[in-house]
């Protein structure tokens, strides 16, 4: 979702919700994923493009809460690790990636990778309810 | 390609701690291939799940167990312009698609 607009695209998803419903946003945070295999970190991904808009879709349920839209229920931080057999296959997979870039240099090393890669992100699920 | 994705269950753990989802009639927003579509699934009473990539609902479809399709409708469409009747559905799940 592009971030200009995303409020009324919430307030318009939010009409299929039956007061006192429930939302539930899982999204990552910064910073960047880091990148590991064998215990070395081998770099971050570049979401230089993807966290102005998860941050614009964070900020326009905060602009529904202060609306009094939606109440403020819970937050939880949430560590994901992504494993890959190989580092080319991890980067077969953030090939599809719409806005997560993966830096030049990274890309190298990854490309001769043959043993298992990880990819650490940081997530959080906010909780809201409906007023 | 053997992809593992969180292969710890953390999110799906987490999303199942940050609501009670049995017998809720859910929307997920931007669903993907639908991995944390089926673990949402099997306490809810139904889930509508979209997302614009064709490809990913493709896959979500072929990949949702039987057990579990009578419930769940997957549909290509942006957030920006999904028709969804009002006060349908109990719960809102948006998963990294805003």
């Amino acid at each position: 979702m592009e971030p200009k607009g995303v409020v009324n695209v919430l307030r318009r998803l939010l009409m299929a919700l039956v007061p006192g419903g429930v939302v539930v946003d899982l999204t990552m945070s910064p910073p960047d994923e880091l990148v590991e295999s064998g215990g070395e970190v081998l770099g971050r991904l570049d979401g230089s493009l993807f966290f102005p808009r998860a941050l614009a879709a964070c900020a326009g349920l905060d602009t529904l809460a202060g609306e009094r839209v939606l109440s403020f229920v819970r937050e939880e931080p949430v560590s994901v690790i992504v494993r890959y057999p190989t580092g080319a296959d991890m980067l077969e997979h953030l090939a599809h990636r719409d806005y997560t870039r993966v830096p030049e240099e990274l890309a190298r090393k990854l490309a001769s990778v043959t043993a298992e890669c990880l990819l650490h992100s940081n997530c959080y699920v906010r909780t809201f309810r409906k007023l | 390609m053997r992809r593992v994705v969180d292969a710890e269950g953390v999110h799906l753990a987490a999303i199942l701690r940050a609501a009670d989802f049995k017998a809720q009639r859910v929307l997920e927003v931007g669903c993907g291939d639908g991995r944390l579509t089926r673990g949402i699934a099997a306490t809810a009473s139904s889930v509508f799940a979209f997302d614009p990539k064709a490809a990913d609902i493709r896959s979500a479809r072929s990949t949702c167990p039987s057990d579990l399709r009578e419930k769940v409708r997957f549909e290509v469409a942006s957030a920006a312009e999904i028709e969804v009747e009002p006060q349908s559905v109990d719960l809102v799940f948006f998963s990294w698609s805003l």
